[in-house]
């Protein structure tokens, strides 16, 4: 039954659940001695080469894995980064995964209010619906929205 | 007149040093973090109490592992809860052997699993018209920190990306919940 994880990947975009989801995936790294590997992947719209440079969203991508870094770190594991430029998040994901061998993918969620609309976004959807190997989803805490919102 | 011997030289430098490295352990300035980071840290070791609903399935199984692993740390406490759902046609109190039989038999495989970690675990058998609402009920009265949910890839609900149970309890819950989907090659009666 015991799963041994041997390459975790983890995409990030700048919300709070993505300190959550390095965090679990630091903490399963630990254990299983393996490889984390963070993605930012930047959206190209369709009017736009896949290669135009968005100096803007390039710099958010790479603070956002700077933060991820940091999350690891704080939890004792070194982890790998990267920024993709793909036309959709999902897609370029499992892609990058099944060329990398991952073996997990752990991607948080926020909290959404019940009766506003589905609980997923498309990413996690796709995610949630191609991935070949095993997914873990983790959706904050009702609190954590509500301190996020207070300040 | 002083007389050094080589051996108390040594002791003073080594008393010296070892002196040095305490100043410089308890004085020196720790790197410094945003408060979100250090929250993600801390935050996992504050999941005390971990709910999962289980079932005779594979993901449900699965899904008691990871709880496991989540919780060995800090030594949480498990909360296993099969919920049996009656339907409306009968009343909550009928008697449904084989399905209490079932439960008993996943929990006491949950059981099993979670004493391989040495985890306390907390069984719960309930009845309800709706598995969700049992789920969350006992998520609420037991204060759990989180519910950990296996997921395949049947019975999903046309235009959702689950099932009915697993997408009532993600929109409702109120504390963090984490799904697990295990992939298909993990689920050999998948269709």
């Amino acid at each position: 039954m015991a799963n041994k994880f041997s390459k975790i990947l983890v995409p990030v975009r700048g919300i709070a659940p993505d300190d959550r989801a390095v965090g679990l995936a630091s903490l399963i790294a630990r254990r299983n001695k393996a490889a984390v590997l963070a993605i930012c992947v930047i959206e190209v719209q369709r009017a736009l080469p896949l290669d135009a440079e968005n100096a803007a969203q390039t710099e958010h991508a790479e603070q956002v894995l700077k933060r991820a870094e940091q999350v690891a770190k704080e939890n004792g594991i070194k982890i790998e980064t990267e920024v993709l430029q793909a036309r959709a998040a999902g897609a370029a994901l499992l892609n990058e995964a099944a060329e990398r061998g991952v073996d997990l993918i752990i991607m948080g969620i926020p909290y959404r209010e019940p009766l506003v609309g589905v609980p997923l976004g498309s990413t996690a959807s796709y995610i949630l619906n191609n991935a070949r190997c095993e997914v873990w989803l983790c959706r904050e805490a009702e609190t954590a929205k509500a301190v996020e919102k207070g300040g | 007149m002083v007389q050094l011997h080589p051996l108390g030289i040594f002791l003073g430098l080594s008393f010296v040093l070892a002196l040095g490295a305490l100043f410089f352990w308890m004085f020196r300035v720790p790197p410094v973090l945003p408060l979100p980071v250090v929250k993600a840290r801390h935050s996992l070791k504050a999941i005390r109490k971990i709910l999962v609903p289980v079932g005779e399935t594979i993901p449900s199984q699965r899904a008691v592992e990871l709880a496991c692993r989540l919780g060995h740390d800090q030594k949480a406490e498990l909360v296993l809860v099969h919920v049996i759902t009656v339907p409306f046609t009968l009343s909550l109190d009928t008697a449904l052997p084989v399905k209490e039989k079932e439960a008993h038999q996943a929990l006491e495989l949950a059981n099993l699993i979670a004493n391989q970690y040495g985890l306390h675990t907390h069984t719960r058998i309930l009845r309800d018209r709706h598995a969700a609402n049992g789920v969350l009920r006992v998520a609420q009265e037991e204060e759990v920190d989180a519910i950990v949910l296996g997921v395949g890839i049947k019975r999903r609900v046309p235009g959702s990306d689950w099932g009915q149970t697993t997408a009532e309890i993600v929109s409702r819950a109120m504390c963090e919940v984490i799904v697990d989907k295990v992939p298909i090659e993990a689920q050999p009666f998948a269709a």
